[in-house]
């Protein structure tokens, strides 16, 4: 029969052979996961891609209204949550909980930084009346198809911004469990897995920023 | 599938990002994010666009393979995603030759009239021949 491994607090699920079998098939299902992330995600880069070509004046225009500081600052800022994630899972993996704590309490912060530095921008462009689709009532517009972009730009660090939320719920939790001390060098695999996530949440906003705040 | 199902036969050392290699990658994603910024500076026009997202895939790839661990990870883990942003390539190129010249060579202004704004670059008129 199927040996009963018991590494610290965690016994492996009873349809798993091993510990490392468990790992290895949850990390499996997280990049097949990650890989519908990307595909969710594609259909907003590919309208991007399409009108952008088709409408290049309304992306010229539309971009001046947001500031690249901020964007660049949120950039940095996604940056360091993925340092302190990247800190913290290494930490889960040597058995180091205090350094997880600490390494997923920063992530945390720098993720509500990045949604707060979001709520400035969204409500300075609401109160403009830069808006999506129907509810565009910017005044001054040169070129018609200009709201396009915002209702890409909207849409896009929207569905971002839901996803840095849904992090942030899956951080809380591991911190929890990680101030339980359940994680060691034997079994850290939720960290690993809300690290991968966090990293996704990063990679999209890496190509978001040059492609909103930046159009050349 | 991979080896991954078998159990017992993965007894593979995890990889386990050394610290210095986490702040190495941080210090080059944040020298990326300031060439991006300064990219942006310079106008090259078309080539803008196409440098900005080297830059980010640069950025996206020491991601993807050092804070993932991608690069240490089993081949299938590899291909599922890479696979994925594959697809996203065919998903832009295909929708692209399809919208962008459909009415290539159709003569038909109608086609075009109707997607182009009055900025558009790239969607040249086309000219009815033929009514001489």
């Amino acid at each position: 029969m199927a040996e009963v491994a018991v590494h610290g607090h965690h016994h492996h699920a009873h349809h798993f052979e091993s510990s490392e079998h468990e790992f290895v098939s949850c990390k499996q299902g997280m990049w097949l996961f990650l890989l519908q992330e990307v595909l969710f995600f594609s259909p907003l880069f590919v309208a991007y891609a399409i009108f952008r070509s088709l409408y290049p004046g309304a992306f010229m225009e539309g971009h001046q209204y947001l500031d690249w500081r901020m964007g660049g600052l949120n950039t940095l800022v996604l940056i360091s949550s993925s340092l302190s994630m990247a800190l913290a899972v290494s930490g889960a993996q040597r058995s180091q909980t205090k350094r997880t704590v600490i390494g997923l309490s920063l992530t945390l912060f720098f993720a509500l930084c990045f949604l707060v530095v979001k709520y400035f921008e969204y409500s300075h462009k609401l109160h403009l009346g830069i808006s999506t689709a129907g509810f565009f009532s910017l005044p001054g517009i040169h070129d018609p198809k200009t709201p396009l972009f915002f209702s890409l730009y909207f849409v896009m660090t929207g569905l971002h911004g839901i996803h840095v939320i849904g992090g942030m719920i899956a951080i809380i939790w591991v911190l929890r469990r990680a101030r339980r001390n359940e994680f060691n060098a034997q079994y850290n695999t939720p960290v690993e897995m809300v690290g991968l996530y966090w990293h996704f949440v990063d990679l999209v906003w890496i190509y978001l920023f040059p492609m909103l705040y930046l159009v050349g | 599938m991979g080896h991954s199902a078998d159990p017992g036969s993965t007894k593979h050392e995890h990889f386990i990002l050394p610290d210095k290699l986490a702040f190495k990658i941080f210090f080059l994603l944040i020298v990326g994010t300031i060439l991006t910024v300064a990219a942006a500076q310079i106008h090259i026009g078309i080539f803008n666009f196409p440098l900005a997202m080297l830059i980010a895939s640069i950025k996206a790839y020491l991601v993807m393979s050092y804070f993932m661990g991608l690069k240490f990870d089993l081949l299938e883990n590899k291909i599922y995603f890479l696979g994925s942003l594959l697809f996203v390539l065919i998903f832009i190129v295909l929708t692209a030759s399809d919208l962008l010249f459909r009415e290539v060579g159709s003569n038909n202004p109608d086609f075009i009239r109707k997607f182009e704004g009055p900025t558009s670059g790239l969607v040249a008129p086309v000219e009815p021949v033929g009514h001489e």
